[in-house]
């Protein structure tokens, strides 16, 4: 009932009547005969398709003034082919509209005009030529004017014939993508080596290849009003909650935007807090990990244009899991998910820890240690608390310097960087060793996170906690974590709360956790997912010697 | 909104816990021993089946007005005006109890490990995170509980593991020597410091499970006087009663003087600062059932504006008493212990009941 109170209250305000009239003021008509066919209304809340396109046009089958209205709206461009011809034996003229940088000729010669050319009768309207040419027509395929400028820009051949009030779409779009390939930030030892590309339908393709399920729902939106993007949502039906898919469907058709250009853009209009830090959404690159999320109960969803895929809801805990964990022995998995959750801790907490206790609690360390610290505070000019926020900028520098380079040179930034600078520093009597052993570990455990949106998070969440600690120590280092502790909590995913299974703990869900349980063992879906059906095996999955009857 | 947010019984019962063992448990072991020595975990088992009693009267009186507050049905029972100063009364009691918890933290960092740092960062650090908290709403608190309070228990656990070696046996003898003035003299603290559980009459409604209310409270005031007896045994087992109640912050004293494998010593600092995160969530549960119960008091939808007077009250009433020895003896001994939580645990509760039967009878 509470979820169900939530999900209501997480409608947002549309946007202000007065930014909407803005919105419309930016989008003029370049000249007065384009403005007489663009339609004055700007943003609509259907977003299916570009609207400044008028709606009242429709053809009345003369060719010569249709083609003179798709010039006018399309504009001056070089790649714009504007072909007419005779077919039918030359009973019948035609034009076919495309861009060239979309459509190549000789398959726009094979399977539309040599097919029309060659006819010898001419045909009564769009339906008998569709039915004529090889290609596979959908009821679609006969578009109106409205239509016509959007199917041309999207990459689609639009045939017209004299005396048809309908034009048809053809779909030759010809566009180089990229091949199939191992995701670059998601490699894993063993498993599948496919990763999803630019082209959603592609995707779409691989992730069929893996749920060969007859209940798998592809529902396709498209959204923007300067230029539009298609984006489709895939989830289970009959296992995802229909609430939670339901709820991700609205929150996507209220998104009112001339551009959509990644899926992280997306979660920032659908996101439940709109200010939130930590990530509120898995993205892969990988068909295998969609495909469990989807058979655990998740919605994924596909962009068109880009391959990181998302999925939703997801809880913290999801950043610590990587698809490996379903593959490899799980006594190891529970291994490395425990030192996955330590390098967690150590990223966030470390270098605030080693500033309150070596500046304001030293009494709390060993007298080695200490003695050891003392030794070589005692040559360096900073305090220690400005030489961890100074080594952790500079490797914040050093990352996203390496990020950037092409990769030779990146190795070797690392190694001037960490390795020259580094020693450079303290042998000039700069930083002390011990800060920059401390800073190098915080940094090296940051990557031994799978989830890198969430390391990121992380990784910003440490710098309050090093000046609080710089101030007030332990006190500080501790009020800081219960702020972001607070944040967290409080935070949900499509209404899921964002630290489930430990809050609210639900125990059930621990047996893929902290520790993976063997698959056998692995009998219930997530609870916090909120699936239709919660069994995913049935009863006595103990492997063992068959016993008798 | 404000009765909207819902928790399940088992946060409810960590809740309660947390309510219940965040201040005492740094208190009660000196306070109890000063009385019943040897003996304090039977005056925890007295103090404890006071609370219970106390504890079911309360719920008595909240399954009478199921899915209402204290607040709501006062109002009910005692006309408009009345009623309206008996929801003022118990957002008064929240507020002096977050001053007074407020109080304990920040004395004890500064006092035992930070003396050279001003106050004022302590005070303003703690009741800010608290606010932060009671403005997300009660949901999050509970969450936050379900991580803080193992986190705590697990701290002293642990604690207690490493103690072991230094504890003698003869210092919790003779058993059983009773002096039963004495032993309830020694009660009075603890059940004093466990009626805070009286915050029940204000949380009931927002529990998921109404039906639960009973076991939950039930089961949270047994785990939090369990919890007090042997961890106040256990102090007495290492430190012996005469030092345990010489000692304000007994169980302090044994994490000062405890080295860990000849690496880890005085650990003060980090056992109090992991007290620090549970009285945060209680401080933030206080906090927000004073903004509720003032809103609910004047019929208001939204209980965040409140929060203001929390976070500019608290801290005036932290500031108010001298020293941490005048804190303990007038400010808690008297006027917490024997005016405040009786009358919210009590006083106020017997009545309304009193007056609930009566109409129902005449009805």
């Amino acid at each position: 009932m509470s979820r169900l109170r939530y999900l209501k209250t997480t409608k947002r305000p549309r946007k202000h009547k007065a930014v909407q009239e803005e919105v419309q003021e930016f989008l003029p008509a370049n000249s007065p005969e384009q403005a007489a066919i663009l339609a004055p209304s700007g943003h609509d809340n259907n977003n299916t398709s570009q609207v400044n396109i008028s709606s009242n046009q429709s053809l009345n089958g003369n060719l010569e003034k249709t083609l003179e209205q798709i010039q006018i709206v399309l504009g001056a461009n070089s790649d714009l082919q504007i072909h007419k011809f005779k077919g039918c034996a030359g009973l019948q003229d035609f034009a076919v509209v495309y861009f060239r940088s979309f459509v190549g000729h000789e398959e726009l010669n094979k399977f539309i005009l040599l097919p029309l050319i060659s006819q010898s009768s001419s045909p009564r309207d769009m339906l008998e030529v569709a039915q004529s040419l090889p290609f596979a027509g959908t009821k679609e395929s006969s578009i109106q004017f409205p239509d016509i400028c959007q199917a041309i820009v999207s990459g689609d051949v639009v045939l017209l014939m004299s005396g048809s009030p309908s034009a048809l779409r053809i779909p030759l779009k010809k566009y180089e993508m990229r091949a199939i390939s191992e995701p670059q930030n998601e490699k894993i030892v063993s498993g599948p080596r496919d990763g999803f590309t630019e082209a959603l339908w592609t995707n779409v393709g691989l992730l069929r290849e893996r749920i060969k399920n007859t209940n798998l729902r592809v529902e396709s939106i498209t959204l923007g009003t300067r230029t539009s993007v298609e984006l489709v949502v895939v989830y289970i039906e009959g296992l995802a909650s229909q609430q939670i898919v339901d709820e991700i469907r609205s929150r996507i058709k209220r998104i009112n935007v001339d551009r959509l250009e990644s899926v992280g853009a997306l979660n920032e209009f659908i996101a439940d807090d709109p200010w939130t830090l930590f990530p509120t959404y898995l993205t892969t690159e990988r068909p295998d990990r969609l495909s469990s999320g989807l058979l655990d109960g998740r919605v994924g969803i596909i962009l068109d244009g880009t391959p990181g895929v998302m999925i939703l809801p997801v809880v913290f805990w999801d950043f610590l899991k990587s698809q490996d964990d379903y593959i490899e022995n799980f006594y190891f998995v529970s291994l490395i998910r425990i030192i996955r959750l330590i390098s967690h801790f150590l990223t966030l907490f470390l270098s605030a820890a080693y500033i309150a206790v070596t500046t304001i609690h030293l009494e709390m360390l060993p007298q080695s240690l200490a003695l050891i610290i003392a030794g070589t505070r005692g040559s360096t000019p900073l305090p220690t608390a400005f030489e961890i926020l100074l080594m952790e900028i500079v490797v914040e520098i050093l990352r996203e310097a390496g990020m950037r380079m092409p990769g030779v040179f990146g190795q070797t930034l690392s190694i001037v960087g960490a390795l020259v600078m580094g020693d450079a520093a303290v042998t000039a009597g700069l930083l002390e060793p011990i800060v920059v052993v401390v800073v190098a570990l915080s940094t090296m455990a940051s990557f031994a996170v799978p989830g890198y949106k969430a390391a990121v998070a992380i990784r910003l969440v440490r710098f309050p906690l090093i000046i609080l600690s710089a101030f007030l120590g332990l006190y500080g280092l501790f009020l800081g974590a219960m702020f972001f502790l607070a944040i967290l909590v409080s935070m949900r995913s499509v209404g899921v709360p964002y630290f489930a299974p430990v809050a609210p703990l639900m125990t059930s869900d621990m047996q893929d956790f902290f520790v993976r349980v063997p698959w056998w063992r692995l009998s219930h879906r997530p609870k916090f997912i909120r699936a239709v059906d919660k069994i995913r095996s049935g009863p006595n999955q103990k492997p063992g010697p068959e016993q008798e009857s | 909104m404000l009765s909207a947010e819902k928790i399940s019984p088992r946060q409810f019962t960590w809740l309660t816990v947390t309510i219940c063992f965040a201040t005492s448990s740094i208190i009660i072991p000196g306070l109890v021993a000063f009385s019943a020595k040897q003996n304090s975990w039977l005056a925890l088992v007295i103090a404890t089946i006071v609370i219970l009693g106390g504890g079911m009267l309360n719920l008595a009186l909240a399954s009478q007005f199921p899915g209402q507050t204290v607040v709501q049905y006062a109002q009910v029972l005692l006309g408009p005006w009345l009623g309206k100063l008996v929801g003022l009364v118990y957002a008064s009691a929240f507020l002096y109890l977050i001053g007074t918890c407020l109080h304990f933290i920040t004395r004890l960092f500064k006092i035992s490990i930070m003396p050279d740092t001003p106050l004022w960062p302590f005070v303003m650090g703690l009741i800010l995170v608290a606010i932060f908290y009671a403005w997300l709403g009660l949901e999050p608190i509970a969450r936050a509980n379900e991580i803080v309070l193992p986190v705590i228990f697990g701290i002293i656990l642990v604690v207690m593991l490493f103690a072991i070696p230094d504890g003698k046996l003869y210092q919790g003898l003779p058993v059983m020597q009773l002096n039963w003035p004495k032993l309830f003299e020694g009660a009075f603290p603890a059940a004093a410091c466990m009626s805070e559980a009286f915050y029940i009459l204000m949380l009931a409604p927002a529990l998921n499970q109404p039906d639960k209310l009973k076991s939950s409270t039930v089961k949270g005031i047994l785990l939090t006087g369990l919890s007090l007896a042997i961890m106040t045994q256990f102090v007495i087992f290492i430190l012996g009663s005469f030092r345990t109640a010489a000692y304000i912050f007994p169980f302090l004293r044994i994490t000062a003087e405890m080295i860990i494998w000849d690496v880890f010593e005085s650990l003060e600092p980090l056992i109090i600062c992991v007290w620090v995160m549970i009285n945060i969530v209680k401080m933030g549960t206080f906090s927000y059932l004073f903004a509720l119960s003032i809103a609910q008091t004047f019929n208001l939808k939204s209980y965040r504006k409140f929060l203001v007077i929390a976070l500019i009250g608290a801290p005036i009433i932290n500031l108010a008493p001298a020293d941490l020895a005048d804190m303990l003896q007038f400010w808690v001994g008297v006027i917490c212990f024997k005016i405040v939580l009786p009358t919210v645990f009590l006083v106020i509760p017997g009545i309304l009941l009193l007056i609930a039967k009566v109409r129902k009878m005449h009805a």
